[in-house]
């Protein structure tokens, strides 16, 4: 029973970590363009399949890493130079849908060489020994990919934090945030932070790609998407363009995450005759097993009343663009 | 120093400087007046690059910058401190300084702080304050103050008493007198007609986009024609 | 009579005629690609309606398309098909069949298509009433999460759907004058609808939010109206479709099939209901074309990131798609063609302002 809540929420923080990687790198863009780069996802997608090429052409893990962070850099450098500046102050569904096509192209690329590479649409992603198999404490075991999540989440973004909050690249990231004209008028080169943002966040999305990868054992060209539509949620639910609410929000969909999971199982797990009968059976229904498949359902309806009453986070304030 | 020949600025179709043309000298103190919307902040701003003039010249130690980005003439001398303060509300006010002075080497940057701190007393205990809490003439201080990190030979200031209670108008005047004083060539946008008269040494009368007066500040005070329009009553 | 019901009764003739030729022709690829357009041009010409004419910008609608087909897909299903094919059906659901066909007509097909369009339009009320209050880039992805609620739905509700099997056996009724019966009408009702108050109260809180409300035209009202019409209409489409295509699965219904219709919108112009109809047009025969090249170098993936990078082209260099807001005008059309035969007439383009 304890050991079940336990396993919920190692589970939610590791994944929390997992969209923290994500919601930062999104939040990153958003704050200074405005943009919600719905090709981030495919950023991740991409890494995952630079990483995965590079082991099989048998690539030392190391090096397999720098190659697939670095691939990822630069696609997200060029996409930024090619697609993104001249739209950059367009209207906002117009940025949006251009990362849409954005992705589009990273997909069909992505399926594009993987085909030509030989490889089927669906690849087994070669998981190497640090993120494969579990680890026993005691009664509950963990995946290692779920502590090396939370691991990596910690240092990467204590590094942002520090990155952000002591550089002057760092404060002109913020400052271009805040107000993009005042910002020009110290002679910050907005062109260079915001190619700053693009690879910090891409490289984040690299790595989030790597464990992503790793806990689904599979990779192919689509799986992107629901991540980045987490990603995005997580943003929302800390206020979007807030890289500390961003982590917030990025664990709190963690753990709003396994609760239908963790109710769903609910009845089966209590120690017989710790209810009356009717009390299990009620739980069996309301908390039918089935519910867990309805996850995704549910946090997206959870967005949707987030975007309409606390648009500005949960550590926001309240109110939005009223509409009467 | 500088000089804007026929300036055009539109935004979109919306003409906002129709045909202007000033000059600054070297080590002037020259200021803009006119009442609101007559486009010297759009004037400004394309000294500074935010925008780029439709057509005309803007001419500066004998170069026409009116096509280089911001950045750039930052890094030529200019600096320009915006209406409405623009202080990053959520950085300190030392990160606000750091910023100002972004594109010099940073050590250099952070002596000149100290040097800032002895010219805005007010803002030495407040440095690791966040922008956002100081009072209107505190961040009019600071934004000034900010303004100087970039070393700018000439400086442009938009409407630096707007908002600010009486006493503290004269203490930004008595900074920019101080400035100018030091040397440094200023470019002064103003609606508080008598300050920016009595500061400045040569003044232009802005009117719907067009310059349509200019002259020494001392004769434009006494001009019948400014005192009905601007000093009013 | 007027260029202004002349033209398009002629069009309407030209269409007829070429559709009968086809329909004799046998070409059973280019058949199906025409059944196609049809679809295709009746999603467009619905997703302009809700999003170009208002400027709220709606992922979902692909959803609304994937709820039609089910529902008139299982309202279809012959009594036979259906006992063994989805046993786990409600009881009242179970005994429900129209698959009546009175003479040449689909009765029961053409009852369960517009049961489909009303119980879709009323989710779009529900729905519509909730999402329609968020503007800019929050109501896209809040739509885009109703696309995703849909889906999980559709994978999960077994009993009616088959889950993640493949919905088959659906009664093959959309052939080319149903089709294309239905797209002129839609295309006709939302160019009605364009020029009627209430297209002016869509385009109007576009423009002007604020200025809108302050001469007293309601927001949320005409975003709602387009968006639960835009939704009836991609409902018949999707029923179109399920008894078109006669077999599919959820994953049909999804993000691929929502930027094809984006490209349409974008492409021939958001807010021109000739736009949508002739971006439908590019778009489809670019798509076909480049899958033609796929399927001959093998080159998959090659069509859909040549299309993605044509769609960032249009916006980086056509914001406004080939119409902009811009219709095809018979009355400058005719005038044109009258001066091109020597007459007087004034010269200028065939569109018009809306
Ligand atoms: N961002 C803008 N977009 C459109 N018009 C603007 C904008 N900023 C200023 N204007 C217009 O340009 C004209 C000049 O404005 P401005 O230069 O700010 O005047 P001033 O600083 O003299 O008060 C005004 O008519 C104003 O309405
Ligand atoms: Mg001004």
């Amino acid at each position: 029973m304890g050991d079940y809540f336990i396993q919920q929420v190692v589970n939610a923080v590791s994944a929390g970590s997992l969209y923290a990687l994500m919601a930062v790198g999104l939040a990153l863009i958003f704050s200074i363009l405005r943009l919600i780069n719905f090709a981030h996802g495919d950023i991740m997608m991409v890494a995952a399949y630079l990483v995965t090429f590079a082991l099989f052409a048998g690539m030392p893990l190391p090096a397999a890493l720098v190659f697939m962070v670095v691939g990822a850099v630069v696609i997200g450098l060029l996409m930024e130079r090619i697609a993104y500046r001249p739209i950059r102050g367009a209207a906002e569904v117009a940025m949006l849908l251009t990362s849409f096509a954005v992705g589009q192209i990273l997909q069909n690329g992505t399926l594009l060489v993987s085909r030509l590479a030989g490889e089927p649409v669906q690849i087994a992603f070669p998981a190497p020994d640090i993120v494969n198999g579990v680890v026993a404490f005691g009664a509950i075991t963990v995946p290692k990919v779920n502590i090396v999540s939370l691991v990596t989440g910690a240092v990467l973004l204590t590094l942002l934090t520090v990155f952000v909050t002591r550089t002057r690249l760092g404060l002109s990231m913020h400052a271009a945030a805040e107000d993009l004209p005042a910002a020009r008028l110290m002679g910050i080169r907005v062109n260079r932070v915001v190619a700053t943002a693009f690879a910090i966040s891409s490289g984040l999305a690299a790595v989030a790609g790597f464990l992503y990868a790793s806990q689904a054992g599979q990779i192919n060209p689509y799986l992107g998407f629901t991540p980045v539509l987490k990603a995005f949620i997580a943003a929302v639910i800390g206020g979007f363009g807030s890289l500390s609410g961003a982590v917030v929000g990025a664990y709190a969909l963690g753990i709003l995450e396994v609760i239908p999971t963790a109710l769903s199982g609910i009845a089966d797990i209590l120690p017989p005759g710790a209810v009356p009968p009717g009390v299990h059976d009620l739980l069996t229904q309301v908390f039918p097993s089935s519910l867990g498949s309805y996850r995704d359902a549910f946090v997206f309806v959870f967005l949707i009343l987030m975007l309409l009453f606390r648009p500005n986070g949960i550590v926001g304030g309240g109110g939005r663009e009223e509409v009467p | 120093m500088l000089e804007l020949r026929d300036l055009h600025v539109f935004y979109g179709n919306i003409r906002a400087v129709n045909g202007a043309s000033l000059r600054v000298e070297t080590g002037e103190l020259v200021a803009i007046i006119g009442s609101n919307g007559a486009g010297k902040s759009t004037t400004l701003k394309s000294i500074s690059g935010l925008l780029r003039p439709r057509s005309g010249a803007i001419v500066y130690d004998g170069r026409d910058i009116s096509n280089e980005s911001t950045d750039r003439i930052v890094a030529l001398g200019i600096s320009h401190c915006p209406e409405g303060r623009h202080i990053f509300g959520r950085l300190t006010v030392r990160e606000n300084l750091i910023l100002g002075g972004v594109q010099r080497p940073a050590a250099e940057a952070r002596r000149d702080i100290e040097l800032v701190e002895d010219t805005f007393p007010r803002l030495r205990d407040r440095m690791k304050q966040a922008g956002g809490t100081l009072s209107g003439g505190e961040q009019q201080m600071l934004a000034i103050a900010r303004a100087l990190m970039s070393k700018p030979r000439l400086l442009l200031l938009d409407e630096p008493s707007l908002g600010l209670a009486p006493i503290m108008v004269e203490h930004i005047f008595e900074v920019i007198e101080g400035l100018k004083r030091q040397g440094l060539t200023i470019l002064l946008v103003e609606q508080n007609v008598h300050h920016a008269l009595d500061a400045a040494d040569r003044a232009y009368v802005m009117e719907t986009g067009r310059i349509t007066f200019e002259g020494a500040a001392d004769s434009l005070r006494h001009d019948p024609r400014i005192e009905q329009s601007y000093f009013g009553l | 009579m007027s260029p202004r019901v002349a033209g398009p009764l002629l069009s309407i003739l030209g269409l007829s005629v070429g559709l009968a030729l086809l329909d004799a022709s046998g070409l059973a690829f280019w058949q199906g690609l025409m059944i196609n357009l049809a679809i295709f041009t009746i999603l467009v010409v619905s997703l302009n309606l809700a999003s170009g004419f208002t400027g709220v910008f709606s992922l979902g609608n692909i959803g609304f398309m994937a709820l039609g087909a089910y529902i008139s897909a299982i309202l279809t299903l012959p009594l036979a098909v259906k006992s063994e094919y989805l046993p786990d059906l409600p009881s009242w659901l179970a005994g429900v069949h129209l698959d009546q066909v009175v003479g040449p007509l689909p009765v029961g097909w053409l009852a369960a298509t517009l049961i489909a369009g009303l119980l879709v339009a009323f989710v779009a009320l529900l729905v519509g009433a909730v999402l329609m209050r968020l503007s800019g880039h929050f109501v896209a992805v809040a739509t885009l999460g109703f696309l995703v609620i849909v889906r999980v739905i559709l994978f999960n509700a077994d009993g009616f759907t088959r889950g993640s099997r493949t919905f088959s056996n659906v009664t093959p009724y959309t052939n080319l004058w149903w089709a294309w019966a239905c797209a002129v009408l839609v295309i006709y009702a939302v160019w009605r609808l364009k020029r009627s108050q209430y297209g002016r109260a869509m385009f109007a809180q576009r423009r002007d939010r604020w200025a809108a409300q302050s001469v007293g035209i309601s927001i949320l009202r005409p975003r709602l109206l387009a968006f639960v019409i835009g939704a009836f209409f991609t409902a018949i489409a999707g029923s179109l479709y399920a008894h078109f295509i006669t077999s599919f699965s959820p994953t049909v219904f999804y993000f691929d099939l929502t930027f094809r219709v984006i490209t349409m919108l974008v492409v021939g112009g958001m807010g021109s209901v000739s736009g949508s109809v002739i971006g439908s047009v590019v778009v489809l025969a670019l798509a076909e074309g480049l899958r033609r090249v796929e399927d001959v170098t093998l080159l998959y993936g090659l069509s859909g990131a040549l299309l993605a990078a044509f769609f960032i082209a249009v916006i980086v260099f056509r914001p406004e798609g080939i119409m902009g807001q811009r219709e095809i005008s018979f009355d400058r059309l005719s005038t044109r063609l009258r001066s091109l035969r020597g007459g007087g007439g004034p010269e200028g383009p065939e569109t018009e302002a809306p």
